[in-house]
């Protein structure tokens, strides 16, 4: 039996495309390293690619996106108010335990809910939302396999983005996987 | 038929003799909400798999969906709420505490409409409705040393729209049942 893919390869070459003109460090995405190498400690986490787009550097992009084949991104990249996405490389054994990372249950404490929990070392992911009043604001995906972390958060208008995936058809099913959001 | 009375058998002992460790799955404010905190209980280890869709999240999918999914969108918008845990195997008894959920929900007043039972794999779909209108589904799905997977799905659904959600939203325990033929009745 197969299960939701919570992040496509295609979503994020996407993400580290349209956010690579802004990159800097994120000191929450460090953070969330810290907590995976204290969890794992038998493994070491690389870090190759931390990113962090707000406002500003999107808007930049939805000028880089209104040329040739990307221009059909701009509805998405317009939904989007900010990213932090963070890729790392995984050398050594991870623990070999079902969990959920200490920094997921704070957020869930601040009043994030967790949607989706995949549990089967050493592949696991979590889903987690925020929402205000009727509104989808923002999603943190994780996901962790034997050789790579990929942490994905992401503000903005969460409805218009499925949306605008969905309607996409040759994003196929590797996007929908995102909606699913599983 | 030899098959056939071991399982009445078993169903037969599961109504005499309930589990230690059975409680009570419906025991929340809504009937046709299944309590999965019970049936963790049952396990070692935390679900391979738990999928909580509702509220907000469920009415954002449905609207998200309305262009390209209309279809689906309408099921969504039906619906209150969709639960999907899948386990590891583990326990001898596993087989016998889901016949005994299964009973305690027709107790509720849930209605089997199937049941399967075969080498071992049991599938049971139970559905609560009120006048006519189909308001609760459940799907137990065991599979000896492999997995058990538990749906439960509150809101205007018809069990041939499971598989369609499922590949909608791509939960795999859901998409199974795309093929199903279920009884028209």
């Amino acid at each position: 039996m197969t299960y939701p893919r919570l992040i496509s390869t295609p979503l994020l070459v996407l993400l580290i495309a349209v956010t690579s003109s802004g990159c800097f460090g994120s000191q929450e995405l460090s953070r969330v390293q810290a907590q995976f190498e204290r969890d794992h400690p038998d493994a070491q986490f690389q870090r190759d690619v931390s990113i962090s787009a707000g406002p500003l550097t999107l808007s930049s992009i939805l000028q880089l996106t209104r040329l040739g084949e990307v221009s059909r991104l701009q509805p998405l990249v317009r939904s989007i108010e900010g990213v932090k996405l963070g890729v790392y490389s995984i050398e050594g054994e991870l623990a070999s335990k079902r969990y959920t990372p200490d920094f997921l249950d704070q957020l869930m404490n601040r009043g994030w809910v967790i949607t989706v929990r995949h549990m089967n070392p050493p592949e696991q992911s979590w889903l987690l939302y925020n929402a205000r009043g009727e509104q989808v604001r923002d999603f943190y995906i994780v996901r962790l396999d034997e050789d790579q972390l990929v942490v994905v958060r992401l503000r903005g208008n969460m409805e218009r983005i499925i949306a605008t995936i969905l309607s996409e058809n040759d994003w196929n099913v590797d996007a929908r996987a995102l909606t699913l959001i599983p | 038929m030899k098959h056939a009375l071991v399982f009445l058998s078993l169903v037969f002992v599961s109504l005499l003799v309930v589990p230690a460790n059975a409680q009570d799955v419906t025991a929340t404010d809504n009937p046709r909400v299944v309590d999965f905190s019970a049936i963790d209980a049952w396990f070692a280890e935390p679900p391979t798999l738990e999928v909580n869709i509702d509220g907000v999240i469920l009415r954002m999918l449905s609207r998200a969906a309305k262009e390209s999914e209309p279809e689906v969108s309408s099921a969504l918008a039906r619906m209150q709420s969709i639960q999907v845990r899948s386990y590891d195997n583990t326990g001898a008894e596993l087989a016998e505490q889901i016949s005994s959920l299964s009973q305690q929900l027709e107790d509720q007043g849930w209605s089997r409409v199937v049941r399967v039972r075969d080498e071992g794999e049991t599938v049971d779909v139970m559905l609560n409705a009120t006048e006519d209108v189909i308001s609760g589904i459940s799907v137990f799905v065991f599979k000896p040393n492999e997995e058990s997977v538990f749906v439960n799905i509150i809101g205007e659904i018809s069990p041939e729209e499971i598989g369609r959600i499922g590949n909608a939203l791509n939960i795999s325990p859901l998409q199974q049942f795309d093929d199903y033929d279920f009884p028209e009745s």
